[in-house]
């Protein structure tokens, strides 16, 4: 079925995720075969100037606005990365964000005048627009520019991490990708998250292989060594041998034998499990709920109005009690799970950003 | 000893035997008592209400384990009712790995009972035409993602290891653009991953059966619409037993309402004990007072 989609797409669909893939494995392979600077340069170049066609293919193509002033843009972020780099920081992300914001606070001047615009004028004020920013670079602007020689960096800029280790470049290039293929779905960016999801299903799975091949190591263990309480790992690697044996032999019909030691043995033992949980918590709530301070006794009284509330027969009690109890769950508690879930959420984004970006490493098994 | 210390002394046994007698009770003495309904659990049910007959299908994740079947089960089994009496096709599935034997315990109950009143042939319930049930899988937000492309590409087989093709109802369901609702029954976390992924992705309607405990979570979702409707706790089951029951879907009310009563009565007996624990500690805590004044 994948391969026949992959088949069915357009020509170009297919060169372009023929050549999403060659990227990577040439920036992953590079660390190991470690080629030189000449194709390295090469390829950049290759790309770079395959991304301007893109935008070509946009603007005039989709469009159908021929322009002029792509050279300004181009300028504008190259300088605008460059000088970010020089006064924030030799590091190219931050000569990628400046040549993003420079680029798009000349779009907003451009735009403000050249979408009101069109056929000649439009390419005649565009012309314009890419002049501007280079009699600016080269006149008022020269002290900072440096005019007709230009700025040079003194080191080269280092990335967020060190772009020669295969193992993060490809977590980054993976992130960066998962994070464009969850918004744009173009037919090549479905079927590439089509194949990274089985790959998740088929590593979450081996995942709980080794968690099986661990609980059996550790009963096995124990049943050696005759630890405390050792009959039960017998009881537990039994239990889990008999059922596997039993459901892939016999069958997991609603009328099979699984389904009734399911049924009639473990779903009684858990709950029954569960159930001793009551019995602890009535006689801890007995013993240590107490309105000690003023936080505890507004906690005691919000419980007690919840419980009677959702009571059936809490509405007999007092008529207020039911809409009372949903109250507290639709404002105070909401107002706290709301600061909880967002709180969570920029946590998420921000470790997430750190793990892309190659920052937080501990997922690499203590390298830091 | 002084009367608030014993209150406060009270032997941990007499607890738990008045608590086993308590549980036990309300399935010898009969008592229905009207349940309230509340809005997110009557907002699930007319979602239900207002999906056409034989169109879209209900997706059911059964995610709860036997630990948290008394609240869950009965949500289920009510769900279940209400969906195959409205004529509405159902497709089962699971992401907690202890759910399957439970997800098939509740299909199966629902459609005896269903058959066992069918008067002719076309009432009674086909595996596979209207309703199935597709198993485990691992790695769920990847699943769940997936499956807004295709339904088969994640799951190639159901549960009892049929062909997924050699459904009819799979055959018409091939992704979330066949489907009206995912009701996600849980006793853990489980829907706000449907809501992050499968919901903002592909704009997939998310429903919930939660525990007790998970409900409160998810108010701010049922607030923003993200979560069409909720079930909250063995409250939520009863609730739905009883609009399931109400609007002739089904003759008999489920375990939920006896089970209702049963942890009323334990609620009552846990304040009850937490009173008296706060009166006896307020009297000592006076005196304790008062002595250290003379």
């Amino acid at each position: 079925m994948t391969r026949s989609r992959l088949l069915h797409l357009p020509w170009e669909d297919r060169i372009f995720a023929i050549v999403i893939v060659a990227v990577i494995i040439f920036g992953a392979s590079q660390s190991v075969l470690d080629f030189s600077p000449f194709y390295l340069n090469f390829v950049s170049n290759i790309l770079i100037f395959s991304i301007a066609a893109l935008s070509y293919n946009l603007l005039h193509g989709y469009t159908g606005l021929i322009s002029l002033g792509s050279a300004g843009f181009y300028m504008v972020g190259a300088y605008g990365g460059a000088l970010a780099m020089q006064s924030l920081g030799n590091n190219f992300g931050i000569g990628l964000l400046g040549a993003l914001g420079m680029s798009a606070a000349f779009s907003l001047i451009v735009g403000s005048v050249a979408t009101r615009i069109r056929g000649v004028y439009f390419l005649l004020i565009t012309f314009a627009f890419s002049m501007l920013p280079w009699l600016l670079i080269k006149g008022p602007l020269r002290d900072i520019t440096g005019g007709h020689t230009g700025m040079h960096l003194r080191i080269v800029p280092s990335f967020f991490f060190d772009i020669g280790d295969s193992s993060l470049f490809l977590f980054f290039t993976m992130g960066i990708l998962m994070m464009i293929q969850f918004f744009i779905p173009h037919p090549v960016s479905l079927e590439f998250s089509s194949v990274i999801y089985k790959w998740i299903i088929v590593l979450m799975a081996f995942a709980l292989v080794l968690a099986i091949g661990n609980l059996i190591r550790h009963h096995t263990n124990k049943i050696r060594r005759k630890k405390e309480d050792w009959p039960y790992s017998i009881v537990t690697l039994t239990g889990m041998v008999v059922m596997a044996i039993i459901g892939l032999v016999w069958g997991v019909d609603p009328d099979s034998l699984y389904q009734s030691i399911y049924l009639n043995v473990m779903a009684p033992l858990g709950a029954t499990m569960f159930a001793i949980l009551a019995y602890y918590m009535a006689s801890a709530a007995y013993r240590a709920f107490r309105a000690r301070s003023l936080e505890a006794t507004l906690l005691l009284a919000s419980a007690f109005i919840v419980m009677i509330g959702f009571m059936p027969f809490g509405q007999y009690i007092h008529p207020k009690f039911p809409a009372f109890a949903e109250w507290v769950m639709k404002v105070p508690n909401m107002a706290s799970q709301r600061g909880i879930l967002l709180g969570v959420a920029f946590g998420s984004i921000a470790t997430a950003l750190k793990i892309i970006l190659g920052i937080e490493r501990s997922w690499l098994g203590g390298k830091e | 000893m002084k009367w608030y210390d014993r209150i406060t002394t009270i032997d941990r046994r007499i607890i738990y035997i008045l608590l086993t007698v308590l549980v036990i009770l309300p399935f010898f003495v009969n008592v229905t008592i009207p349940q309230k309904i509340m809005p997110q659990t009557q907002r699930l049910f007319d979602f239900i209400e207002s999906i056409p007959p034989n169109d879209k299908a209900v997706m059911i994740s059964f995610d709860y384990s036997p630990q948290t079947m008394p609240e869950c089960h009965p949500m289920a089994q009510a769900l279940l009712k209400h969906c195959f009496a409205r004529g509405i096709p159902v497709i089962g599935l699971s992401f907690e790995p202890e759910a399957p034997g439970l997800a098939v315990d509740a299909l199966t109950r629902v459609v005896h009972e269903i058959d066992s009143l069918a008067t002719s042939p076309q009432d009674s319930l086909i595996y596979g035409v209207n309703y199935a049930y597709l198993g485990w899988k691992s790695g769920r937000i990847a699943a769940q993602l997936d499956m807004g492309e295709s339904i088969a590409g994640v799951y190639p087989r159901d549960y009892f290891g049929n062909p997924i093709d050699s459904l009819p109802l799979m055959r018409k369901v091939r992704n979330y653009k066949n489907v009206a609702i995912v009701v996600i029954l849980a006793s853990a976390d489980y829907p706000i991953d449907w809501i992050r992924y499968p919901q903002t992705r592909y704009g997939v309607k998310v429903g919930a059966g939660l525990t007790a405990v998970m409900a409160p979570q998810y108010y701010p979702f049922v607030q923003t619409g993200q979560v069409s409707g909720l079930m909250s706790g063995m409250k939520g089951a009863a609730e739905y037993e009883n609009l399931v029951l109400k609007h002739g879907y089904a003759r008999t009310l489920g375990t939920a309402e006896t089970g209702m009563n049963s942890q009323s009565m334990i609620h009552i007996l846990i304040m009850v004990f937490i009173l008296l624990g706060n009166v006896g500690y307020l009297f000592s805590r006076r005196r304790q007072k008062k002595g250290k004044h003379e």
